[in-house]
């Protein structure tokens, strides 16, 4: 469900060369055309449907680079939040 | 490099989440005579000097707040840098004391050049103030010339 999710909003906001169902979840989403200013709407929406803010900690490359990355600072987010 | 049109696009669907998020309130605060076209030209080429300057600073897995990095616009021609937490610290920790930077836009493009050196803090821009050299940081930076379509 949550996997289901990112990917959603990696179509809408990712603006990625390739359709975003074809990727693995560990797939490389900055070598799949994700840019910079994309990750960050990526973040925004992600905040919004998940109702999570990411902090400072995890603003970085590394977080958006995969399905996998992005499920697990979502993840990571959530248990602190609750 | 960022499209100008895509920032419009997240202005228009996030609003003051997306602008709050990235851009400083001084970065928001555009000079009188802006346009919302121009303003979107002004942000995405503060956006483009902000990746530039990430480059630059190179921080790896240490997580980085975009308005750390805050770019400033000086008259008459001319922007500079401005870095503070955790910006600041990875400069000082490359042994960076100064960052050049050049942003442009052109054809719905905005592009930024930046450049980190070892030197002190960079000479005075045209119309900058003493007070925007005594930052939280010894990086605060020299700039390079700003080009805006459709600027007469």
């Amino acid at each position: 469900m949550i996997d289901e999710q990112i990917r959603d909003i990696l179509a809408e906001f990712g603006r990625l060369r390739v359709d975003v169902a074809t990727l693995d979840d560990d797939a490389d989403l900055y070598g799949a055309g994700l840019s910079s200013h994309a990750a960050v709407n990526v973040m925004i929406a992600l905040e919004d449907v998940f109702d999570i803010e990411f902090p400072d900690s995890l603003l970085r490359k590394s977080t958006f680079a995969s399905v996998d990355a992005i499920r697990a600072a979502v993840d990571e987010v959530t248990e602190k939040a609750t | 490099m960022v499209e100008v049109s895509e920032v419009a696009r997240s202005l228009a669907r996030f609003g003051d989440r997306y602008a709050r998020r990235v851009f400083s309130d001084d970065e928001l605060a555009l000079w009188p005579g802006s346009v919302p076209v121009r303003a979107c030209a002004d942000l995405a080429e503060r956006f483009a000097g902000k990746e530039a300057t990430i480059k630059v600073l190179a921080p790896g897995e240490q997580g980085l707040d975009w308005r750390t990095i805050e770019v400033r616009r000086h008259r008459p021609a001319g922007c500079s840098v401005r870095l503070s937490g955790t910006a600041a610290a990875l400069a000082q920790e490359a042994g960076i004391g100064r960052v050049t930077l050049s942003v442009s836009s052109a054809g719905g493009v905005a592009m930024a050049v930046a450049v980190g050196s070892g030197g002190g803090s960079g000479r005075r821009r045209p119309g900058e103030r003493d007070d925007e050299r005594d930052g939280e940081c010894d990086s605060e930076c020299d700039s390079g010339e700003i080009r805006k379509d459709g600027e007469p």
